[in-house]
Formats: C-alpha cells, structure tokens, sequence
C-alpha cells in the first residue's frame, strides 16, 4: 500500500470515529437545510487537488472556474471540531419568526423599538477598541476548511439556532457571546469567498496550517471581513497564506497582557495588505504576468485563483508579487521599531489606508517606500507640508512638459526603483507633490490619502481623530478621494466611514447584525432578515452598505407590499434626510425607488412617499449636488394625470419657505413645466407667487430660482418678468442697450443674489456676472447676452471683480442665431489682467443677437466674474 | 603651531542641555544639534544613545557644542512642556524630519542639514552622519579662514577671488558673503556676484517666455536665441558646472523637440557631460545618449501634409482677426 492510500484511508477512519464519538453533530448534519441534496465531489476529492508533500495542485488551480451553483456541497467532512464548540440544540428557524402575514401590511417597520446601544462608548480608548469583549479564539480545525460549503451551512445552523429571535434584546443578547460572533464572521467570511477557490486553497497543508490560527481569532478575523473593501476574499486568504510562509513570526499567537505585540500587529497589517491588493480594481491596472513568473510564483507557492471577471490565469495580473514585498517592508519595519510610535495602535480600518498604500503605483513600491520611511519621518501633523519638498516644476530642465514621456525617463537611470526621490530631485506638479506627500506619511505609518479635485491633485493625513486636506485649492465638495472602504469616493463618504469607525463599538455590533441578516437571507428567511437590517440601520442610520443590502433584500422580498415599501420609505426618510439629504436621496434613487415605484400602483400613494422625504428635510446641506434627478424620477413617476403633478409642484412652493436651499427644486420645477401644459405653467407660477405672498423673506430665494431657470430656458419675457424689482435706479445716465436682454452663463455659482443681480449688471448698474470655475486650465466658461431683437454693438464695456480674467484670454464673439459664431475679438493676457475693458467697433458696428465673452484658461481654471457688461448703440455709445 | 592647532582641532566636542545654551558656549566650530522624536519616532531615540551620545559623535562633531533637540508630536503632553525650553531661539526647521544632525555657526546660521538615512546612513553608529558633519565642520572652518583671508586682502581681485572660493563650499553660506561681494565689487566686473546667485531654472523660464513653468500654447520658440544664450552662459567663466549643464540641457532638449538627432544630438550631451562628469547631469548622460541618441524622425507623408494644412488654417485665422480687430479701438 502506498503511503497515499494510507493517508486516505486514515482520512476515511478519522471520518468515521468523529461521527461516532460528536453524536451532537448528527443532529447538525440531521438539520433541514443541511439534508438538502448535495454534491459528495468535495468530501470525496480532497486529495485530488493535493500531492503526497501537501502541495497544492496548482494545474487544477489555474484552470478553475468560478462557479457558485448552490447544491455542489459536501456534507461528509470531518466537523468534530465544530460540533464540540458547544451543545446548543438546533432549533427549526421558522420557530422564531412571527406569524406570517400574507399581505404584509402589518408588518411596519415602524413597529420596531429604536435602537439603545446599553454600552455606548465613554471613552476614546474604548471607541478605537474593536470589541467590548474579551479576545476571543476559537477552536474550529483547519480541516473544516476543506470543504467550505457544508461548513457554511453548519454555522448557519449554528447560528439561527443561538439566536433567540430578532428583537433587540434577543440580538444583543447573541452579540454578548464571543463565540457567536467568532462564527458569524467566520460565516461571513465563506459568505464573500469564492468556495471551490477556498476549498482548493485550504487543501494545501502549509496554507491551512498557517491560516488556521487566523481564522479562528476573533478580533482578527472580524477586522479582516469587515474593516476594509474585501472583494475577493479568497485570493487574499491566500496571500496571506503565502506571507505567512514568507515571515514564520506572522502567526504567532496573541500575547495575553493585552499589549499589541508584533506578531499580532502584522497578523492585522497582513490582512489589511491581501484586502487592498485583491480589490478588483486593482487587477487591471497591474501589469500582466509573464510566463515565466508565473512558473516562478508557482515554484514560490502562490494559489492563483481565477479572476473575478472569469478570465483565465494567463491574464491574471501581478498583484501578489507587489503585495508580498509590501507586506515584508511593514514586516521589517515594524520587526526593527522604524515606524511611527502610533502605528502599533492603529485600528483595523486605518491599517488598510497605511498598508494598502497604492501598490500599483510607482511611489508604492518597497523600495520607493524605504527610502521615504528613512528620510522623511516626521510627525504625523507634519506631512500636512512634506508635499512641500517637491519643487513644483511644470518642464524639466530639458525643457519637457511634465505630460511627456521624457520628463523623468533621461533621470531613471539616477533612481532606480526610487521614484519619491526622482520626483523630490526632478521635481513635479500637484499631483507628483501630493504623491509624495501622502506617500511619505503612510510609509511612516501614518494614515493618508490623495484626493482628484478638478484640474488638481491634493492628499489628506489622518492625525487627531480627523482627515486633514492638504495642496487642496476646491471645497470639500468637490474633492474624490482616491479610496473608500465603501468604494464611494466622496470627501463627505470619506468622513462618515471615519465617523462610524470611530465609533468602533457600535459599527462592529452593526456589521455583525447585518452579517447575522445574511445568514437569515441564506437560509430563505427574509423577513427575519429585514427586521435584522433595520435592527442595524437604527443602530447606525448613516451606514451606507446596511441600506444597500436591507434594500436588496427588500426588493425581493416586499414586491407586492405597497403599505410595507411606504414603511420602508418612511423609515429611511426619518432616519437619514434631516442629516445627510444628499445620502438620503442617492439610497432613495439607487436602492429604493427602482422597486418600490413598481410596487405603489397609485399616484397617490408615491406621493405620499414622497412627501416623506420632503417633510424630514431639514437643508439641502449642501446646494452643489444635483437635485434634479431626485426631482424628475419622482416627478416622471406620477404619469400622465395633472392633478397629481399640479400637487406635486404644489409640494415643493409649499416647502420653498421652510428650506431655503429649495431654489435649486424651484429652477428644476420651473424648467421641467415647460415640458407641461400652458395651465400648469400658469398654475405653478400662481403657486410661486402664492408662496412669496404667503412668506415675503422667500421672495428672492424664488426670484433667484425663477430667474435661473428663465436664463437656461432662454426666456426672456420671464426673466425679465422677475427682474423688474431688482433693476438699478440709473436716473439721468444713459441706458445701455443691453439692458432688457438676458444673461446665460455656462455654469453658475451657487449664490442666489449673483442671479437677482443680473438684469442690473447689463442695464447700468453693477452686479456679479459669475460663473463656476472650470475643472481644468483646458476648460472654458462664458457668459452670452441674449438681446430681445438685433441690436447694433458700436461700444462694449466690461468690468471686472479685479482682473478681468484671472488666469487666461477672453475672446469676444458675435452671432446672429446663438450657433454659428463670428470672432470679434481677441483679449492677450495684459488686456485680459486689466479690471476693464471699454472698446469702440468704429467701423461697421456689427448687428447682432448674441453676445458671446469666454475666458478661456490657460494658466489656470477659467471663471467668468464680471461687475457689469454694458453694450450700447451707436445713438448711444459716447 | 602646527602641532597645536591639530591638537586644538582634535579635542573632543562640549555639550550642552539647551541650544542657547550651545550657542553661548559656542566657539568656531559652532553648535551640531540632533533632532530626535521622543513620542513618535523610536528609532531616533535609539539612535540618540547609539550614535549621538558616543565618543565618536563627540569626535566627529569637532569643537562644536552638541545639543539634542527633542521634537513632540503632541506639545501639549508632559513630557514635552518638560523640554520646551530646549529649544529655545532655534527655529523650527521647515521640515521636521527625524533623525536629523543640523549644523549652525557660532551667530546661529545653520549651515549644514544631515536628513535622514541618505545623510546619516543606516546603521545604529550613523558612520556616514559622522563622516558628514567632520567634513562639513572642516568646510566651515575653511569657509573661516577663507574669509579671514579675504579679510586681510587689500587687493580687490584677490579678495573676490577668496571670497568667490568660500561661496562655492559644500555648506550653506551665509547671505554675509554676497553683500561682501556686492561691496567689493557694485557693478560685478568679476562676475563673483552672478555666479553665486545664477538660477538656471529663472533663466530657462525667461527663455521659454513662461512666469511659472506653464508654456503658452502657442509658443514657438526661437531656436536661435536659444542657443545664442545657452552658448554663451555655457562659454562664461563665471558659471558654476552644474548651471553651466543645466543651462545647456535646455538647448539640449529643445534641439531634440526640433528634430535633431543621432551624432549631432550625440555631440551636445557629450559636450554637456564633459563640463562636470560628476554632477547628476554629468552621470545621467551616458544613458541619455542612448536614450535620445538613437531617435529618428522621419515625418510621413500624411504628417507633412496635416502640418501644411494646419499653417494654412492658422494663417487664415489669423488675417480674420486682423480684418476684425482692425476697426476697434480700446480706450484706456
């Protein structure tokens, strides 16, 4: 007998024996879900996939495809180690859930009590601590691992059968146990994974060996499942498979003093790596693997899993080799003390911001983050400035812009492998400085990011409890971090994560109740599952992934519940609008509308629905966001009949008073009635007026809309209409012929008085003529003037708010019907500096009905922001 | 003498608690202060009782006066309400990088800036932050004794000529020395003045007709001009190496955008290189000759033609505006 055929039957009898001596693990495997029929080709091939050493197979690997069906599971393997976690009966889950209501109707969100977290955190030291348990570590073998899916189902049972029902006190009780949680994020865990991928990966001994001890730390684990992006959870297992075999100390067990130690802090640093560099968009932007690393990777014993997208191994892109020594640079620096003294306490989420440090970019590289570690430590409020040693030079001292290929290659060969360095000693522009910046703190240890403004490049450093912007010329709105754990890439979405880390205690119960709400939904019991999420969407309100998948669910769940989805709505609305408007109305837009608009059948009730979200606003919070779509998928929803959208517009004049940032609905609603009948219009301008009538300090928040929306519309009998109490009082001077005309600009700044004061700025008076800046020094904004009927242009003058154009030309056009153009003039960059501009066309003045000036940017962003334009006749020009 | 001065050098450095305490004791070899992070950064710490408190620090630190000079992450803890006072007059440097050896003269100019491990090398005795700061306290003291010297000198050239030499030390060199230089000669006959405050970066700008490094796009630049500049800094005597390269390797560069290439192109690094083969220019040229060297430009057809349309269309844009802007008038 060969000593394969040994192993395999010593397998078959330790089956065996454990079956006979975990009598409670019969009654697992007699549990309903787990009887369901199932594929023994997992039980039964274990040892296809490995050879005699333990290796993995990784001819079978490579050739993996991803495939999920359900029922290909395996029941046979060995779980003694599961059962004996303790004697808990396994209950029927439909025990726990209420009695059934057919229609739904009863069943109301809001009849669930809100949320009393009975250990809030008192202090900072408790916030950052993950857990308010003791560390926990689990007893479960690497050798349930082998077989993944019936493991899954296991602690699924497990699960439901600790769990005494979905009430608060129920729940809260469930959390108290460490165990329990230690297998809901174990089930967690198998619920992200690839399990074919897994089970191949855990059949390889050394890799089983050396995760085993991850897999059952409680803190460890949970940080790894729910502290970061984890997209493809199985490829990062087996990264950390292999760093685990590149640095033996990694799996270390925990001290017990409770004193972060090292092996304990690279166990974290080792996850947060795997999570960042698995994350799928990544993949693309490695370059390919060559054959012959991918015969080194597999002589180094990396598993290489398919990708996500299902394309083949000759495709897979080189992660694991950047990731590895990036996981050996930590490993160093923390093994020789050379990192912040903070580092070692950072939490979980912070780690995947220092570590996960981008490994695709040439200032992640190892060596290019030594060098920073070694010469730039600094303490962490200081890297708000360390951008600073780059000299911001746009051309090399070959005269090469900074967008060519030559502007560092002729220096590479000066830096091999050391591009921080290049870039301090060649120099760069914003987005090379903030690189840097933000490169040199996380290689130190300190959290940071880089952030895309328009036309620039800034980072932020995390020090204090707070992000600090940093080479930042836009306003928070418009900075897009280049990284979130949500994979929303907002400053706001960046803050609100920090926000809820912050509160570490309760975002961790949180993300175990909707883990708990998974296992719920698997085990085809969906409306425990609801009540679990909006158990977690009260517990954490602003936590964006609960209401995305507590709205997946409900989707599928309530698509005949009409009285259900308004609860649902309503709750939302409550819980989120007066705070996070914005939020509120992209979750209302993505998640719940696309659902619950099928299911309200009555115009009726959708507005009712939507006066939900109307009624808890508080402000707009922030006026730059783009309201409109929220306003027409409501509005387009209510069909054809005009009584409803009559009260529909009627409900937005009625809040314009309460709200005031409801001037950009006013604009979105003026506009989109043009669409309507000449009686809705007329009927929406009476509401308009009744509103002013009603609540005179909203006069000129509805003018302002009002007028906004007759510029963009091109009407200039209404925009007039509305001007006429704003005109400036010109006794005696002469009228320009501009005045009466209307101003249409590319884009508006966000200040209602510039918008009342437009008429004045073209008829004699002074005012602001303003447009947005443009998002780049390419980009380009202009201002036209619209006159009523063909007016001669024998003088033009404009005024500036300081120069006339503040970092390019202005360009001076003319046209007869607002499409073809005829140049008229050209403004260098002295006349452009100047803050007027007074000009006479003395020959041949052109008669025309457009007016066109653009600042086109050269040395910066464009922006219109003008004091006046006054055009005038040739009767009227001296 | 000899015997004595070198004794006199040899003798191990003073240290003190506080820097203006330092600077107070502070002889010819001024003050060498070392900037660790007590609460943040562990291995400046180490690096404190390894490298700084040893014989050989105190050795290499010549007659300066040693000072350790912590740096908090939070100012506001005990420990560092405890050391304020050690830092007393000195000024936050601009970057508060640790470890780092900062040298002052006696007036409290700071002179040398040792960053990091590129500056201090990477073992626990920071053998390279010793060699460092012996040579740049050595440079100091010749930087001393050239302006004794130039102090001594009657003759206006000879003291230039000191003067000129104690600017082009490897130490930061105090503002001192151009105002002498200013004085000794106002209308910079020698050419002393230019060479210390040359900026080749200022001067490649002014070129390129550009403020801040940001081309116009419809720059054309003069080839001739170019060249006739970047020749002549390049002939000039008052120019140090490296200026005198980075002046050239505009005309360099510029040549490569104008099509020229192989031997030609070859010639100009070459000629570049040999000014100084040490500089970073003078090292990258071998490989940029390779780089650049080996370019070939051959326009296609197809090229040549989109090129002469794209004149013609400027062209007839440009009589447009003319014809337009021909009958305004701007007043002022």
């Amino acid at each position: 007998m060969k000593p394969k055929h040994i192993l395999l039957l010593t397998f078959i009898i330790g089956l065996s024996g454990g079956y006979l001596a975990a009598p409670k693990l019969f009654s697992l495997l007699s549990d309903r879900n787990a009887l369901q029929p199932e594929d023994s080709t997992a039980a039964t091939a274990p040892e296809t996939a490995t050879d005699a050493d333990g290796e993995m197979d990784y001819g079978t690997l490579i050739g993996y495809t991803p495939d999920k069906t359900p029922g290909q599971d395996d029941d046979k393997a060995e779980d003694d180690d599961l059962a004996s976690l303790d004697g808990a009966e396994f209950t029927d889950s439909e025990e726990m859930e209420e009695e059934d209501d057919p229609e739904g109707e009863n069943t109301s969100p809001t009849r669930i009590t809100t949320y009393k977290p009975k250990h809030k955190p008192t202090s900072v030291d408790e916030t950052r601590k993950p857990f308010r348990e003791q560390t926990f570590t689990g007893k479960l073998k690497s050798g349930n691992w082998k077989a993944p899916k019936p493991l899954k189902r296991r602690l699924a049972s497990k699960l439901r059968s600790r769990l005494k029902g979905v009430d608060q006190q129920s729940v809260e009780s469930f959390l108290k146990d460490p165990e329990a949680r230690l297998m809901l994020a174990q089930w967690e865990l198998l619920n992200r994974c690839n399990l074919d991928v897994l089970a191949k990966l855990m059949r390889n001994n050394r890799s089983a060996k050396a995760l085993e001890p991850l897999l059952n730390d409680l803190e460890w684990l949970s940080g790894f499942v729910y502290d970061g992006e984890l997209q493809n959870a199985e490829i990062a297992l087996s990264m950390i498979a292999h760093f685990a075999q590149v640095d033996p100390n990694m799996s270390k067990d925990l001290p017990l003093d409770g004193q972060p130690a090292s092996p304990w802090l690279k166990r974290r640093v080792a996850g947060a790596i795997a999570t960042q560099f698995t994350r799928n968009k990544w993949y693309g932007e490695a370059p390919p693997l060559t054959r012959e690393e991918i015969a080194e990777m597999k002589k180094l014993g990396y598993a290489m899993p398919s990708m996500p997208d299902g394309s083949r191994n000759k495709d897979k892109k080189d992660v694991f080799r950047a990731a590895r020594e990036r996981y050996l640079f930590f490993a160093e620096s923390i093994d020789q003390g050379l990192l912040h003294s903070q580092f070692g306490q950072l939490p979980t989420w912070q780690l995947h911001f220092v570590c996960g440090w981008k490994g695709h970019s040439p200032f992640g590289t190892a060596s290019t983050m030594r060098w920073l570690r070694d010469n730039c430590a600094a303490p962490a409020s200081a890297y708000v400035g360390m951008c600073g040693q780059v000299p911001y030079y746009p051309i090399n001292v070959y005269g090469d812009s900074i967008h060519s290929e030559w502007y560092y290659q002729p220096f590479d060969v000066l830096y091999p492998g050391n591009f921080a360095k290049e870039t301090r000693d060649v120099g760069a522009v914003c987005g090379g400085l903030s690189h840097f910046g933000a490169s040199s703190a996380c290689s130190f240890g300190v959290p940071a990011i880089t952030m895309g403004e328009p036309g620039h490049c800034a980072y932020a450093v995390y020090f204090d409890g707070k992000w600090h912007p940093s080479n930042s010329i836009a306003g928070e709105d418009k900075r897009s971090p280049h990284y979130g754990i949500w994979g929303e890439y907002t400053w706001k979405a960046l803050q609100m994560q920090t926000d809820m880390y912050e509160q570490a205690a309760i975002t961790r119960d949180a993300q175990l109740v909707i883990s708990l709400a998974g296992v719920m939904k698997d085990c085809r019991n969906p409306n425990n599952a609801l009540r679990l999420y909006e158990l977690a969407a009260q517990m954490q309100p602003l936590n964006r992934p609960i209401w995305a998948q507590y709205m997946q669910t409900a989707s599928g769940t309530l698509a005949k519940r009409p009285r259900r989805w308004l609860g649902v709505n309503e709750f939302l609305c409550k819980s989120i609008a007066p705070d996070e408007p914005q939020h509120c109305a992209d979750l209302l837009l993505q998640t719940v509308y696309p659902d619950m608009l099928k299911a309200l059948r009555s115009p009726k009730q959708k507005l009712e629905a939507f006066e939900s979200y109307f009624r808890h606003l508080r402000s707009i919070d922030n006026a730059q966001w783009d309201v409109s779509a929220l306003l027409s998928t409501q509005y387009q929803s209510l069909g054809k009949a005009t009584i409803y959208k009559k009260r529909y517009l009627q409900m937005l004049a009625d809040n314009v008073a309460r709200v005031p940032e409801f001037g950009s609905m006013i604009t979105w609603a003026v506009k989109n009635a043009t669409h309507e009948s000449k009686a809705v219009q007329r009927e929406l301008q009476e509401m308009l007026q009744g509103a002013i009538a009603t609540t005179p300090a909203a006069k000129d928040l509805i003018s302002a809309a009002v007028i906004r929306a007759a510029e963009e519309l091109g009407d200039i009998e209404m925009a007039n209409e509305w001007s006429k109490d704003y005109l400036p009082d010109t006794a005696g001077a002469p009228v320009p012929v501009s005045a009466g005309a209307l101003v249409t600009l590319s884009s508006y700044a966000e200040n209602q008085e510039y918008i009342l004061s437009h008429a004045a700025a073209i008829a004699g008076g002074e005012g602001h003529i303003t447009s947005e800046q443009s998002d780049s020094s390419q980009g380009s904004e202009s201002v036209t003037l619209v006159f009523p009927k063909r007016t001669n242009l024998a003088r033009i003058e404009i005024l500036g708010h300081g120069k006339l154009s503040a970092n390019g030309y202005l360009y001076l056009e003319t046209s007869q019907d607002g499409k073809t153009w005829k140049h008229l003039i050209e403004l260098g960059e002295e006349e452009s500096a100047e803050s007027k501009l007074d000009m006479s066309i003395t020959k041949n003045p052109p008669s025309v009905r457009y007016l066109r000036i653009t600042d086109k940017g050269m040395k910066g962003p464009a922006q219109i922001n003008f004091r006046a334009i006054r055009v005038y006749d040739k009767k009227n020009a001296k | 003498m000899c015997a004595l001065c070198c004794c006199v050098y040899a003798a191990a450095a003073e240290r003190a608690k506080g820097f203006d305490e330092a600077l107070s004791k502070a002889g010819s070899d001024g003050v060498a202060v070392y900037c660790y992070g007590p609460d943040w950064n562990p291995r400046s710490v180490r690096l404190l009782q390894s490298f700084w408190n040893t014989p050989a620090a105190e050795e290499a630190a010549c007659n300066a006066v040693m000072v350790a000079v912590p740096f908090y992450e939070d100012n506001s803890s005990p420990a560092a309400q405890k050391d304020s006072g050690i830092r007393g007059s000195m000024s936050a440097p601009r970057f508060q990088v640790c470890p780092t050896v900062l040298l002052f003269t006696k007036e409290g100019h700071l002179y040398a800036t040792l960053q990091g491990n590129d500056y201090l090398g990477n073992d626990a005795k920071c053998s390279l932050g010793l060699k460092n700061m012996r040579d740049k306290i050595h440079a100091l003291r010749e930087f001393q004794k050239l302006m004794q010297e130039a102090d001594a000198e009657e003759k206006t050239a000879k003291k230039l000529e000191l003067l000129g030499k104690a600017a082009d030390l490897p130490i930061d060199v105090p503002r001192e020395v151009i105002d002498r230089i200013t004085a000794a000669d106002p209308q910079d006959k020698a050419g002393y003045h230019r060479r210390i405050t040359f900026n080749a970066r200022a001067f490649m700008y002014e070129l390129m007709e550009t403020k801040d490094g940001f081309l116009k796009p419809d720059f054309e630049p003069d080839m001739q001009k170019i060249r006739k500049e970047c020749e002549a800094i390049f002939k000039s005597k008052n120019i140090r190496p490296r200026d005198k390269q980075a002046v050239y390797n505009l005309y360099i560069g510029q040549s490569r955008r104008e099509h020229v290439q192989g031997n030609r192109l070859r010639g100009m690094i070459r000629k570049s290189q040999k000014v100084d083969e040490h500089t970073d220019y003078g090292r990258l040229s071998p490989n940029l000759m390779k780089l650049w060297g080996s370019l070939k430009h051959r326009p296609t057809p197809e090229n040549r033609r989109k090129n002469a349309a794209a004149k013609r269309e400027k062209a007839r844009q440009e009589r447009s505006k003319k014809r337009a802007e021909r009958n305004i008038e701007i007043h002022k």
